[in-house]
C-alpha cells in the first residue's frame, strides 16, 4: 500500500490524502456528536 | 541496569543498542498516544462547546424566518371549546396542580393553528428574566436527536403551547446552542412567552423539579394550560432532567380556557 502511494503522481497523492483528511474529519466530528448526546447533554427529552 | 538492560562483562554493544532502541520506540509510542488523546479530548471539548453553538446559532436566523413566515401564512381557526368546568389556577406557594371549580360546562373560542409538520419551526420561546432567552430562541416540532441540534424541540403528541393540556418543550442545557442553559435559574411567578401562529401565550412558573430522564408522566396532559419545559441536569450531564411547570397566565386562549 504504502509503495503504491507512493508510485502516484503528486496530484494523485494530494487527492488521496484529501479525500482521507475529509472521511477523518467527518467520522471524528461523528463520534464527538455521539458521545456529547449520549453523556454530556441528550437535548432534554424525557422518555 | 539502565534501562531494561542489565549490564555485564560479556554484554554485548549490538545487544544493548537494540534494546536501547527498543525502549525508545516504546517511550516515543506513549508520547504520542498521550499527544493524540490530548488532542482528542481538546478537540471534543472545542466541538461540544463552540462549534455545535456556532451551529445553532448559525440555524437561529433561518428558523426565526421561518417561523415569522408561518406566523403570516399558517392558518388559524377559532374552534368552540367545551370547558367541562373552571379551573382555578392555584395559589401562590400552593401545590403546582390546578384544583378545579366549578362543574358547570361552557362553551368559549379558541384560536387553533395547523399543526407544524415534523422539524419545522413553529413557536419562539421568550424568558425576560433569562440573558439566554430574553430576545427568544425558535422551537421546532419534534425532539429527535436532529430537532434539537437546531432549536427547542416540541414534542409531538402534545398540544402546542396555547392549547388546553400540557404542551412540553425540550431543549439542550450545555450543546448546541444551550437555550435552556439557565432554567435553574427560573423563579416561581417569573414570565414564558411562547409566540405562535394564534398569538403570544404567556406562562408564569410555578414549579422546578428533577426527574430521572424516564419519569414521563411529566408530560401527562393537566387540567388548564401548562407549558412544561425539559432540560438536562445538571450542567455537562444527561443524568437527570431538569423540568420547569408553567401554567398560563394570559393570551388569546386564556379567556376561553380559564375564563
Amino acid at each position: 500500500m504504502k509503495a503504491w502511494y507512493a508510485a502516484q503522481s503528486t496530484p494523485v497523492r494530494l487527492l488521496i490524502g484529501a479525500v482521507i483528511g475529509v472521511v477523518l474529519v467527518v467520522g471524528l466530528l461523528f463520534v464527538y456528536d455521539w458521545i456529547g448526546t449520549s453523556f454530556l447533554d441528550s437535548g432534554g427529552s424525557v422518555g | 541496569m539502565i534501562m531494561g538492560v542489565t549490564l555485564t562483562p560479556e554484554t554485548n554493544r549490538n545487544e544493548v543498542q537494540q534494546t536501547l532502541d527498543h525502549n525508545l520506540r516504546v517511550f516515543r509510542g506513549a508520547g504520542w498516544a498521550i499527544i493524540g488523546l490530548g488532542a482528542f479530548v481538546l478537540g471534543f471539548v472545542m466541538h461540544q462547546l463552540f462549534l455545535t453553538t456556532w451551529l445553532a446559532e448559525a440555524n437561529q436566523g433561518d428558523l426565526t424566518r421561518a417561523a415569522e413566515t408561518r406566523f403570516a401564512s399558517v392558518e388559524v381557526t377559532e374552534l368552540p371549546y367545551v370547558a367541562a368546568a373552571t379551573v382555578e389556577p392555584p395559589t401562590q406557594g400552593g401545590t403546582a396542580v390546578p384544583q378545579v371549580g366549578d362543574p358547570t360546562p361552557r362553551v368559549a373560542s379558541l384560536l387553533v393553528e395547523d399543526a407544524p409538520a415534523q422539524s419545522e419551526a413553529f413557536a419562539i420561546i421568550r424568558v425576560p428574566s433569562l440573558d439566554r432567552l430574553d430576545e427568544g430562541w425558535t422551537v421546532v416540532e419534534g425532539v429527535g436527536t436532529a430537532d434539537l441540534r437546531t432549536g427547542a424541540g416540541h414534542m409531538p403528541d402534545t398540544p402546542l403551547p396555547g392549547m388546553p393540556g400540557n404542551a412540553v418543550v425540550s431543549g439542550h442545557r450545555t450543546t448546541y446552542g444551550a437555550p435552556f442553559n439557565e432554567l435553574d435559574q427560573l423563579l416561581a411567578g417569573d414570565i414564558i412567552e411562547v409566540e405562535t401562529a394564534s398569538g403570544v401565550h404567556i406562562y408564569a412558573v410555578r414549579e422546578s423539579i428533577v426527574v430521572s430522564p424516564f419519569d414521563v408522566w411529566v408530560t401527562d396532559t393537566r387540567p388548564g394550560a401548562w407549558l412544561t419545559l425539559t432540560t438536562c441536569n445538571p450542567e455537562f450531564s444527561a443524568r437527570e432532567r431538569l423540568v420547569v411547570f408553567a401554567e398560563l397566565q394570559g393570551g388569546p386562549n386564556w379567556e376561553a380556557i380559564y375564563g
